[in-house]
């Protein structure tokens, strides 16, 4: 996956009239020219022919990209700025001329991967780690970190609905890698992904709870040689077979639905949350940005890390328009958009949608 | 008499230089300083200056009446203006509401009055555009248009007295002005001479992007920066089917509440007023009629004539009717609204009888306001003036997707010819604060001149303190009706 | 006053000094990406290397209009000229600054400052894309009804300032027929309410003597606009025409008939196989020419034709062009395509729609069914995004909207066509249609063996274009607006009532900082 090979798809963009910048949420969050879309690839078109020379300067751009995919909804081109863009940042790193933020990010990778680790192992219970299984629990990082309660909710949900036989994933990872990818650093990449892809293809199922992960798992992967012979299915996925068995003992009035970018826009996955939460919910409101054209929460493509202040202000944005409405309460199924929405939640409750359905059992 | 008159007015002014001059250019027939033609000229409609008139206070006509023929000899006579700083009146039809078309002070004015320029100078059938002169009255316009199978569209009250350029130069609106809009709304281009005798002509296109709409300097400006010589027009065609309804509500809310959904609708009805229930008409006149209940007084009647193909008629008397239904109105049928229709210049003659009296007073105050605004400042301005024991009759119209224009024609009798005059201002005053306080906006109508200039709020006052900018750069001399419109007299 | 001579150094650094709170950009990345906007000459020459030849001194962001004021007012102390920039989606390079300016972009300020139903109204500031302003109508069930191509490239403050139009104009108006009010911060400083929304007022009308002013007066900041309930209801009808003289006649007689459609277009015979063909997202079709021939070829119709115009189109469009002409009859079997649509109050559509129909049929139409109408309407963006695919081909693609009264338009159209013919295979649709006149719409495309060629050739084609717009009768521009790119040609589009321009620009910008030249004002003002 190399810069030329996304030659065409800069040369569209560099004489495109910027068809897509309304809907690039870092570009409305700036509201700088520089990183709307059409902007970002003609940067990196003129870095690759060598007009323009490849300094931390220029190269800065190329991080304005949470890697929602949304401009590409909008393109007649079927370009995907996303991937370009990931790659426009591989360059960056080769040159040396990535963010300074980037430093030393692997150490920080593994060193969080760590703690995290150990972190999950206080929050389950030991017996729910089961080395054999045909369907596997692989938690992820943000989940771990700052949704923790919604593991248990999830293994408790799955129990109501009769499913007994879900093992916790005991591996050495809690994240596929989309952090490397996001960062440009490809070869890192490629050595977590066949790491994990060896210990994941013992099972029949992988269930996850991040859309990130799945999509890397099921689609990145394998064109990176670290194809998973388990089916890799996100929860919202898996549960879906269940919803009719799901008995709730309450039910909240109404509630936003918030489509997590890689659980829709990438995966295609936009009515199995639906119908869960239809159990919990009587009233499911829309965005008016959503399915393939929904609002980036603000938390991908490392942007919480490298540029805070744009990604709260994209969580602002989606979360306006909640405030313009009375209604309390945001549904999600992706622990980055929870997070990411909470900073900017103004009061309204957001609110994992399995930690909605264990609550209403 | 102030320094700057002094200054403008030489001690010795040259007048049979002048007037010799004036004559080289219009030829003698067309130049008069005969009392016969000053006196005409003195006055215009401005009931203020009728009522000093009729307590016996003579104005002081102008110095010179000239009757160009033609935009090049309105150059002429504005270059010899200009020379000698005399102060030029562009003067139409004189029927001015607010003392635009009279002089003022006691400096040598010259009156230009536009009426001979009255020709049609070209009719494009194709594309339903009309070049014609502005000294053309309005309904001369019209018949000439009409008996082509065409109409303007533009029917002020004024329509037989009032010019197209006295028109362009206070943007009226006419009574079906919620389909056609106002006369600047049918305007696509003109031709108009500066103070110094240049000439311009602003293109003509339906629409255009190329820098602002230049003619808009010209129009609305009454007269301060230029003559308007001639204007192209958008046209309608004749014969159009019409139709008329007619709606009782209980209060002005509803009435106004049920014209608003409709425009908001799409429909255009070519007339909308929303006035007084005719069935009170009898207790006005009447003394021994029996005196009607707040719940009828309360009652308002919405007319509505409508202008098109029928099936599209018909279809937006369907819309307006269920917007009636739905706000609790009651159908009365064709009748009043084409009883209205039938009589509807009458208006323009109701203030002269009040005028004749000795020592009474009476005006008509417009006002612009939001849908919002309008049963709020409908229900001050009636309160205000009843208080005050002065008559009212209000009447709602020149809808459109933002709001309307409420009219209040007022009038009262006093003791004294200055007691007249005092309540007459006292009375604006009242406007003025009903209008501040509940968001009207004075001078939707009629324009400014004299009179509506001071009592406009901040925000109006700085737009025609714009309007004084632009004039000191287009007319140095100060020449082109100075004093009118807040512009330095 | 200190001199524009100062060093761009101090400049920055007394900028800084007098507004310490506002963002100020130099970053390179900002400073070619500001560096021009979407006109396709300027396209060119980035095709020639030259992305961003004469960047801007820097780039600011005001948050307010005291900010914006004290800009103002620094910038003329500085002798230095500022340009007000939306979104740089314009195409008569209004923000191409020039070396030394500072561009203002004003996208910090774009909230919807309130939306009141009650009077149809909706006030936001200058800032906001317009796809976002009517993403939040229609969150209240309203739309502006403002339609352009570059909907979601372009902004409010953008519309204001050219005249713009959108695909709906025939019914709701262009922009400046929206306008109720604008809040502009002038050139000299000063801050402008230009209308207020209680309608008419004493004096000039002087929103209508600010809107599309390009930012030569100002800055504007706010607008207050008409809105309407959103359309409960849309009818679209295909109607085909033997030849555009007779589509025309057609429209004029619907315009002048009193009815009001929402769209009105009329493609010449060239644009119609266009505006019929497929090209549904994702389509193998690869440049504006192989889909027109393809189209032919597809209809089982002069296969040749595609061989032929193939080699010539582009290099020699007068030949491509002369083809075009002597084919045009056979092309299609529908020849004109015509689509017409309907929106709004259900009741005052259908009626609408069949007055409209019945008096489209009168005047020779065939009726081509639904499908072309709402096939238009899922398209109606499309167009936009062929652009870029020509550039990287190596051609050159421009549009040119001129208008007139319907009795010159013929002259018009085949005045212009024929001025563009020799540089570029042209084709046109008539689009904003009025009860006394019409728009042109030309969209052509040429190339040259190199850029340098191919710069010359769009240069000269324009003169000509222009020169045989005025000369029909015509204004060279029905929405773009005129920029940099058409300033030269202002006096024969006004005539002597450029003056009255000028008086505008010297009262309200009275020391030229105000993105001088565009408009053909201002042009020896400060760098
Ligand atoms: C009974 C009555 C009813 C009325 N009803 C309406 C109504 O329904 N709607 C409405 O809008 N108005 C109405 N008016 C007001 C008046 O008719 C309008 O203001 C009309 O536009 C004035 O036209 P005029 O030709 O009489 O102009 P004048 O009174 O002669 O002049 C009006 C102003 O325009 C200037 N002016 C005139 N001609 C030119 C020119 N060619 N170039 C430059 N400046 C010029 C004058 O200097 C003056 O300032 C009414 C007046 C009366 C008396
Ligand atoms: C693909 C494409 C399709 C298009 N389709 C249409 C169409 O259908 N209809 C149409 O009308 N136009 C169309 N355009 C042209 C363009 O989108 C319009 O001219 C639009 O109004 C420009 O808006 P903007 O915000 O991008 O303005 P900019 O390009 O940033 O500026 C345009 C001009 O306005 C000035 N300006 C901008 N904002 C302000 C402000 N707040 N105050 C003062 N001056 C300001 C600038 O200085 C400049 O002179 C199209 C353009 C493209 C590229
Ligand atoms: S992604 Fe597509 S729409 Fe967006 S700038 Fe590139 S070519 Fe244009
Ligand atoms: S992927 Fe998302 S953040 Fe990145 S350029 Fe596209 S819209 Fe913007």
């Amino acid at each position: 996956m190399s810069f030329d090979e996304y030659e065409k798809a800069l040369e569209l963009c560099t004489y495109c009239p910027k068809l897509c910048r309304h809907t690039c949420p870092v570009g409305n969050a700036e509201r700088r020219e520089a990183v709307i879309p059409q902007a970002k690839m003609a940067m990196a078109n003129l870095v690759r022919k060598g007009q323009v020379e490849l300094t931390t300067e220029t190269a800065s751009v190329f991080y304005h990209c949470n890697g929602c995919g949304l401009c590409g909804e909008y393109c007649e081109h079927d370009v995907d700025v996303t991937p370009a863009l990931f790659a426009a940042r591989a360059e960056a790193v080769n040159g040396g001329m990535d963010l300074p933020s980037m430093k030393h990010f692997t150490d920080r990778f593994y060193a969080r991967n760590e703690s995290l680790l150990r972190e999950l192992h206080h929050l389950v219970e030991e017996r729910y780690f089961v080395e054999e299984a045909q369907v596997a629990y692989f938690p992820s990082c943000d989940t771990v970190e700052h949704s923790p309660g919604v593991i248990g909710d999830t293994l408790r949900v799955l129990d109501s609905v009769g499913v007994d036989y879900v093992a916790l994933h005991d591996g050495e990872y809690v994240c596929a890698g989309y952090p490397f990818w996001a960062a440009g650093l490809m070869s890192e990449l490629s050595f977590l992904a066949k790491e994990i892809s060896a210990k994941l293809s013992g099972y029949k199922k992988v269930i996850c709870d991040c859309p990130a992960c799945v999509w890397m798992m099921r689609f990145l992967y394998p064109q990176i040689d670290a194809p998973i012979s388990a089916e890799v299915l996100h929860v919202v996925e898996f549960l879906d077979n269940y919803a009719r068995r799901i008995e709730v003992s309450s039910t909240v009035q109404e509630a936003f639905y918030h489509d997590p970018c890689y659980l829709g826009r990438w995966l295609g996955v936009f009515d199995a949350p639906r119908r869960l939460m239809g159990r919990a919910v009587r009233e499911i409101r829309e965005f008016s940005w959503n399915r393939e054209r929904g609002y980036c929460c603000g938390g991908g493509g490392l942007l919480a890390d490298n540029l805070p202040d744009v990604s709260s202000k994209i969580a602002r944005r989606r979360m306006d328009e909640v405030a313009r409405t009375q209604v309390p309460m945001v549904v999600s199924a992706c622990a980055t958009c929870e997070r990411n929405l909470a900073r900017e939640s103004g009061g309204v409750e957001v609110v994992n949608l399995m930690t909605l359905l264990a609550r209403m059992l | 008499m102030s320094s700057r008159d002094n200054e403008q007015q030489p001690v010795s002014a040259p007048y049979p230089e002048i007037t010799a001059q004036l004559t080289e250019v219009v030829g003698a027939e067309n130049l008069s300083s005969s009392p016969v033609d000053t006196i005409a000229h003195a006055v215009d409609f401005w009931p203020r200056k009728l009522m000093e008139t009729r307590a016996g206070r003579w104005h002081r006509g102008p110095r010179w009446v000239v009757w160009p023929g033609a935009a090049a000899e309105v150059a002429h006579v504005l270059r010899i203006a200009s020379t000698y700083a005399i102060p030029v009146i562009p003067y139409g039809g004189g029927s001015s509401m607010v003392g635009g078309a009279s002089p003022r002070g006691e400096r040598p004015w010259l009156v230009i009055n536009c009426k001979r320029m009255c020709n049609i100078l070209d009719m494009d059938e194709g594309s339903m555009v009309v070049h014609v002169q502005a000294g053309v009255v309005g309904v001369e316009l019209e018949e000439r248009l009409n008996a082509r199978g065409f109409s303007l569209g533009h029917v002020p009250t004024s329509m037989t007295t009032a010019t197209l350029g006295g028109w362009l130069s206070t943007r009226s609106s006419g009574m079906l002005s919620s389909r056609y809009g106002r006369i600047s709304d049918l305007c696509l281009g003109i031709t108009a001479v500066l103070p110094d005798g240049q000439l311009v002509h602003t293109r003509v296109a339906p629409r255009r992007a190329t820098g602002p709409e230049l003619m808009h300097l010209l129009l609305g400006a009454e007269g301060t920066l230029g003559i308007i010589t001639a204007a192209h027009l958008r046209l309608h065609r004749l014969p159009l089917h019409r139709q008329f309804d007619s709606f009782r509500f209980e209060r002005i809310d509803e009435a106004a509440e049920a014209l608003r959904r409709s425009i908001t609708s799409g429909v255009r009805p070519l007339v909308a007023r929303i006035q007084r229930d005719p069935r009170l008409r009898r207790s006005d006149r009447d003394p021994d009629a029996p005196v009607p209940d707040a719940a009828a007084l309360a009652r308002r009647v919405l007319l509505l004539a409508f202008e098109g193909p029928a099936e599209l008629v018909e279809a937006e008397r369907g819309v307006v009717r269920s917007h009636v239904a739905e706000l609790g109105g009651e159908a009365l049928g064709q009748a009043p609204a084409r009883r209205w229709w039938g009589q509807r210049f009458a208006a323009g003659f109701r203030m002269t009888p009040v005028l004749v009296r000795e020592n009474s007073f009476a005006d008509y105050v417009e006002a612009g306001v939001t849908w919002a605004g309008l049963a709020g400042l409908y229900r001050a301005m009636e309160e205000a003036f009843a208080s005050r024991g002065w008559r009212t009759r209000l009447v709602v119209e020149h809808a459109r997707m933002e709001g309307v224009s409420l009219g209040c024609a007022f009038w009262g009798d006093a003791a004294s010819p200055q007691e007249a005059v005092a309540s007459y201002d006292a009375a604006w005053k009242v406007a003025q604060q009903v209008c501040l306080a509940h968001g009207g906006r004075l001078g939707h109508v009629y324009g400014g001149g004299q009179h509506r200039a001071v009592l406009l709020d901040e925000w109006g006052k700085g737009r025609l303190e714009l309007l004084t900018r632009i004039k000191r750069k287009l007319d140095p001399a100060g020449i082109m009706n100075p004093g009118v419109l807040g512009t330095e007299p | 006053m200190t001199g524009p001579s100062t060093s761009p150094d101090s400049r920055l650094a007394s900028l800084r000094e007098a507004l310490p709170t506002l963002r100020v950009s130099v970053h390179v990345a900002d400073r070619i990406a500001y560096a021009r906007d979407l006109w396709p000459g300027g396209q060119l020459e980035k095709l020639a290397g030259r992305f961003a030849p004469e960047p801007p001194l820097c780039v600011v962001w005001p948050t307010d209009r005291s900010e914006l004021v004290r800009l103002v007012a620094w910038a003329r102390e500085r002798g230095t000229a500022l340009v007000p920039f939306g979104a740089g989606s314009g195409v008569c390079g209004g923000t191409t600054a020039g070396a030394g300016k500072v561009i203002v972009d004003l996208k910090l300020m774009d909230s919807v400052v309130r939306i009141e139903p009650q009077n149809n109204l909706v006030r936001a500031q200058a800032g906001i894309l317009g796809w976002h302003l009517e993403d939040r109508l229609n969150e209240e069930g309203l739309t502006l009804g403002h339609f352009p191509s570059s909907l979601m490239c372009s902004t409010l403050g953008g519309y204001l300032a050219t005249r713009s139009a959108g695909q709906c104009s025939s019914m709701y108006g262009k922009i400046e027929d929206m306008v109720v009010s604008m809040e502009v911060v002038a050139g000299t400083g000063e801050v402008i309410e230009t209308g207020r929304d209680m309608g008419g007022g004493l004096g000039p009308d002087w929103t209508q003597l600010f809107v599309g002013s390009e930012g030569a007066l100002g800055f504007i900041t706010e607008g207050t606009l008409k809105v309407h309930p959103a359309p409960e209801h849309r009818v679209m009808h295909g109607y085909g025409f033997e030849r555009v003289s007779a589509g025309c006649e057609a429209i004029r007689r619907l315009m002048q008939a009193g009815l009001r459609p929402a769209v009105v277009r009329l493609y010449d015979e060239f644009d119609s196989v266009l505006a019929r063909s497929g090209a549904e997202k994702g389509s193998e079709a690869d440049s504006l020419l192989e889909r027109i021939t393809g189209q032919v070829k597809g209809r089982g119709a002069l296969p040749w034709l595609k061989r032929r115009a193939m080699q010539v189109a582009l290099s020699r469009p007068e030949i491509a062009n002369r083809v075009v002409d002597e084919l045009a009859p056979m092309v299609s079997a529908d020849g004109c395509l015509c689509v017409i649509g309907w929106e709004g109050d259900r009741r005052m559509v259908d009626a609408q729609a069949r007055l409209g129909h019945e008096e489209l049929m009168r005047s020779g139409a065939r009726d081509l069914g639904e499908e072309p109408g709402w096939h238009w309407l899922r398209r109606r963006y499309a167009v936009s995004y062929k652009q870029s695919k020509l550039f990287t081909s190596g051609a050159f693609v421009d549009t040119m909207e001129v208008a007139s009264t319907w009795n010159r338009l013929m002259d018009l159209y085949e005045g212009v066509r024929k001025a563009i013919a020799p540089f570029a295979f042209v084709m046109a649709h008539f689009s904003h249609a009025y009860p006394e006149g019409c728009s042109i719409y030309f969209s052509f495309a040429g190339s040259a063996s190199d850029p340098v060629e191919a710069r010359m050739r769009y240069e000269r084609l324009w003169s000509a274009a222009l020169a045989a717009a005025t000369r029909a009768g015509g204004t060279i521009s029905h929405h773009h607006g005129v920029g940099r790119s058409k300033a030269h040609f202002m006096t024969e589009e006004h005539g002597n009532s450029m003056l009255l321009l000028r008086t505008l620009k010297s009262t309200f910008d009275p020391d030229t900082i105000m993105n001088p030249g565009v408009l053909g004002v201002g042009a020896s003002g400060a760098p």
